[in-house]
């Protein structure tokens, strides 16, 4: 059983009081904040015994695994250790596994002839050039001010870049890659 | 749904929304593409138009003798968790997505129909909850409470206790009816110790 994301926080411990030998894994792929800020949270208890009905829980990285287990500790007042929390005398997992992008779909929608012929069209315009490309969903948790803000004190620091680095950026939603522009 | 001998286990991917897009047919082909607009729910302010998403259902659509095709999402986490899982077989347990809720509200027949359309062609358990409810959960609490808290965001959360105690209640109702659908199928066994990284680590 794999449950994906905070959409479904409390479904592990819903599923764990029914069954209670179900094999159960949750992956968090959102950020996971400091346990002062998740404290701030009226239903901060629930979502952690929530999600502490698994088995494993996953996260992208060390820092938001540390935040998960403090938060458990702080506020639920749960021993953990640095590989997981206990629960009622059930230790859960909490493990690290970044995810990583799927390289062979890339590779397959680069070598579209759709796709070949616009970036070839690309470097000819920028010919000489480098060019930054950037795909992000269009939403605010991606960063695309700061990637922009960091551009624009490339610029200030390099001044000799201004006009050779022409950045192609584009949203990046479900929808299919060859609508992206 | 008997499991057969040496049959592969079966492992659960759930996630809010099902990896595959549901399409009506009439007669063997596939209706025209409906076109649903995209928009992104927090960002009322900034309406951009992402294209169209593939596939949906409204209800003037469908009755229990429909037939349906189906198409993956593109670039959805669960295929891509489900494809690593070679030696399981793997059920998808999420919201059917594109699909009004009220094609099966009120409607017991038409939602018996979905759920065997969706199981039997594309072994998917479609969690199929009122409008009221859906929109609680995800455009509230899901968008408003825990997303911008789990982002650092907290700028954009609800500041009104009744409101959001409302949208908790639905969070709450929207997890219980998933546990609901995953129970309604869960057979002891599924998923036997494996070797599966993912599951041993």
């Amino acid at each position: 059983m794999w449950i994906l994301d905070y959409q479904l926080f409390l479904l592990p411990e819903l599923l764990r009081k029914r069954v209670s030998d179900m094999i159960i894994g949750l992956y968090v792929r959102s950020p996971f904040p400091s346990s002062e800020l998740f404290r701030s949270l009226p239903e901060s208890q629930q979502i952690l015994s929530g999600m502490l009905g698994a088995n494993v829980i996953g996260f992208q990285t060390y820092g938001y695994s540390r935040h998960f287990t403090s938060s458990c500790m702080r506020i639920l007042g749960v021993d953990t250790t640095p590989k997981g929390v206990d629960n009622e005398g059930v230790l859960v997992d909490v493990v690290v596994h970044p995810i990583g992008i799927d390289a062979e779909a890339v590779r397959r929608i680069a070598s579209r002839e759709g796709v070949r012929q616009r970036a070839e069209t690309l470097r000819e315009l920028s010919a000489g050039k480098r060019i930054i490309l950037g795909l992000d969903a269009m939403d605010q948790s991606r960063g695309i001010l700061h990637k922009l803000r960091a551009l624009e004190k490339a610029f200030q620091m390099y001044p000799e870049l201004v006009g050779k680095v022409p950045i192609v950026a584009g949203p990046a939603t479900s929808s299919p890659p060859s609508r992206l522009s | 749904m008997d499991s057969l001998e040496g049959a592969r286990p079966r492992v659960l991917v759930v996630s809010d929304s099902l990896p595959y897009a549901i399409r009506l047919q009439r007669g063997g082909e596939p209706v025209p593409e409906r076109r649903r607009r995209r928009s992104y729910g927090s960002y009322d302010s900034l309406p951009i138009d992402f294209g169209e998403e593939v596939g949906g259902l409204v209800a003037t659509d469908i009755g229990v003798g429909s037939s349906f095709d189906f198409k993956e999402r593109h670039h959805h986490v669960a295929l891509w968790v489900g494809r690593q899982l070679e030696e399981f077989e793997t059920i998808y347990v999420g919201k059917p997505a594109g699909v009004d809720p009220k094609v099966y509200e009120g409607d017991l027949m038409v939602a018996a129909h979905l759920r065997e359309s969706y199981f039997t062609q594309k072994s998917c358990v479609p969690v199929l909850l009122p409008a009221n409810t859906l929109h609680g959960h995800w455009e509230g609490y899901c968008q408003t409470t825990l997303r911008p808290l789990l982002h650092y965001t907290q700028a954009e959360a609800c500041l009104d206790g009744r409101k959001q105690l409302a949208m908790w209640n639905d969070y709450v109702k929207v997890n219980e009816a998933f546990a609901d659908s995953i129970l309604a199928i869960w057979q002891p066994g599924d998923i036997g110790r494996t070797s599966s990284p993912l599951l041993s680590s």
